[in-house]
């Protein structure tokens, strides 16, 4: 590929951008990408749904409690900003065999396992490093006129194309209004396994080691398996990212299922 | 239908050269071909002996029209070349005005793709000629292929233009979220000189995947075949250049089929 850019490629692309994107290209190219991001939007919003009232459960006493466990486990800071495209692929083992439905085999069960920590508007979630696909920096996107507010656009990474998920938007919908979108810099895109998905966020916070005893771990396979459980300290959600994957797999109508409320 | 594009930022690094052996040979191989000139300059229209200024339809009128333009219309602006199946659809000077008349208006870069998919059922590779310019003709060019084709000639000044000719692919590929397959092929290669050797040796080592082995010779048989106005494949078929170009096409037709 090409070895120098353009002095002026923020030109060039702007020229390039107006004359290739129209709404009809614009509308073909979404629609396998909305069929599928329908679920990940529904995923996201059961994440919101099931942190709040989780956020107001514990004592201060035990926050603080909490937090300081936590502290003397955090391992590795992650200071932002962050340099390189991809930053943390696969960072722990992989997992080779398929995902399975029981959690307890999963291999952040069988023991300490690292958790990468990210935040958006505010919001923190966790992702397990063995389920982590890297994490980019946010690039150029093409957005596409007509499609939902919450899809950012595409990213070309690598000629691979990758979806992003406007996370605020979809975690918290009832409060994006314009001061959280005007105050909102993402900055770094979080790849769900090896799927196209990635979800945009503000900052990486840091990963940390957890125990077993850490999270109160989701028991019932069967119901919203994305969520492997919450984070007894911090009282955010611990993503199933490969469990995610496979969701988007079974197709929409069995997903709807799963993730019906308990 | 297949859809190569011909294009380097460059001038005068056989294009329009490729662009009219490759589609005499594809003729004579039984296809039926289309040749389109998207340059202002018109060279591959001239080439052929048609006079565009004195038409009343050339592709300008495919922009003006946008989508408006039928299948019908379309087939009704296209010119022969004099040898069967192949076809031109000539370039008009009024082309150039096209960039200011166009602006940067959205999804004006399409319009091509967009015609030749009206025709598809009627030929079965379109080869796009461009202008060495980048501007709204490039890029509709670029835009509609499924393949880029791009001649460099090996010589010193030739990696500067591939850089920038491969950086706006770069950037389209973005703007289209589209990946574009593309072949270098080096052109005018002398083995007597050392410009051509050192230059070769560059291209190979830089992009190695993206050239074709083989090299297009300098050879005075293309001079004499556009004088002709006729294909080099019909005007001098024994022709080493013209050999060099059938191994090149039996490369990419074996590539269609792969794919």
């Amino acid at each position: 590929m090409s070895k120098s850019g353009f002095a002026s490629e923020k030109v060039m692309r702007s020229y390039l951008d107006a004359l290739l994107i129209e709404e009809d290209e614009q509308q073909a190219l979404a629609q396998p990408d909305e069929a599928e991001l329908r679920p990940v939007a529904r995923l996201l919003e059961k994440v919101n749904v099931i942190e709040q009232p989780a956020r107001a459960a514990p004592s201060k006493e035990l926050q603080a409690k909490a937090v300081e466990k936590t502290k003397a486990r955090v391992v590795t800071p992650v200071a932002a900003p962050i340099s390189t495209s991809v930053v943390a692929p696969r960072m722990a083992n992989k997992i080779a065999p398929p995902p399975k439905a029981v959690v307890e085999e999963k291999e952040y069960r069988k023991g300490d396992f690292q958790a990468l920590f990210f935040d958006v508007a505010g919001l923190m979630v966790a992702v397990p490093l063995t389920e982590l696909g890297g994490i980019h920096n946010m690039g150029k996107l093409n957005t596409l006129i007509g499609k939902p507010d919450w899809f950012m656009g595409v990213m070309v990474h690598r000629e691979n194309k990758l979806s992003i998920v406007n996370t605020a938007k979809w975690v918290m919908p009832e409060k994006y209004d314009d001061t959280l979108e005007n105050n909102l810099e993402y900055q770094y895109i979080i790849m769900l396994d090896n799927s196209s998905w990635g979800l945009a966020c503000e900052k990486l916070v840091n990963t940390v080691t957890l125990s077993q005893d850490d999270v109160k771990w989701r028991e019932h396979s069967g119901r919203r398996p994305w969520l492997a459980g919450l984070i007894k300290e911090r009282m955010c959600a611990l993503l199933d990212v490969s469990a995610l994957i496979k969701l988007f797999e079974q197709g929409q109508s069995s997903l709807e299922d799963m993730l019906s409320v308990e | 239908m297949n859809i190569w594009t011909v294009a380097n930022q460059k001038g005068g690094v056989g294009k329009t050269t490729t662009t009219v052996t490759l589609g005499g040979l594809l003729a004579e191989r039984g296809y039926n071909v289309l040749l389109i000139d998207t340059d202002p300059h018109a060279s591959l229209t001239y080439y052929f002996g048609i006079d565009s200024e004195e038409l009343e339809l050339s592709v300008y009128e495919l922009f003006v029209r946008g989508k408006q333009i039928s299948r019908e219309e379309i087939l009704q602006s296209l010119c022969p070349s004099g040898l069967e199946r192949l076809d031109i659809l000539p370039a008009t000077m009024a082309l150039a005005t096209l960039d200011r008349a166009m602006g940067n208006k959205s999804g004006m870069g399409l319009i091509l793709q967009k015609a030749i998919e009206k025709i598809s059922k009627d030929y079965d590779y379109v080869i796009l000629d461009c202008p060495p310019v980048l501007g709204a003709l490039m890029v509709n060019a670029i835009a509609a292929c499924q393949r880029l084709l791009i001649p460099v000639q090996t010589e010193f000044l030739a990696l500067k233009g591939l850089d920038r000719m491969l950086k706006t692919m770069d950037l389209m590929q973005t703007s289209q979220v589209k990946h574009y397959r593309y072949t270098i092929i080096p052109t005018m290669y002398d083995k007597r000189t050392k410009a051509s050797l050192q230059t070769y040796k560059q291209l190979m080592e830089l992009y190695s995947d993206q050239v074709w082995a083989g090299v297009i010779p300098e050879d005075t048989k293309f001079r004499d075949a556009s004088l002709a106005q006729q294909p080099p494949s019909v005007f001098s078929p024994r022709s080493r250049g013209v050999f060099a170009y059938n191994t090149l096409l039996t490369y990419l037709m074996s590539e269609v089929v792969s794919e």
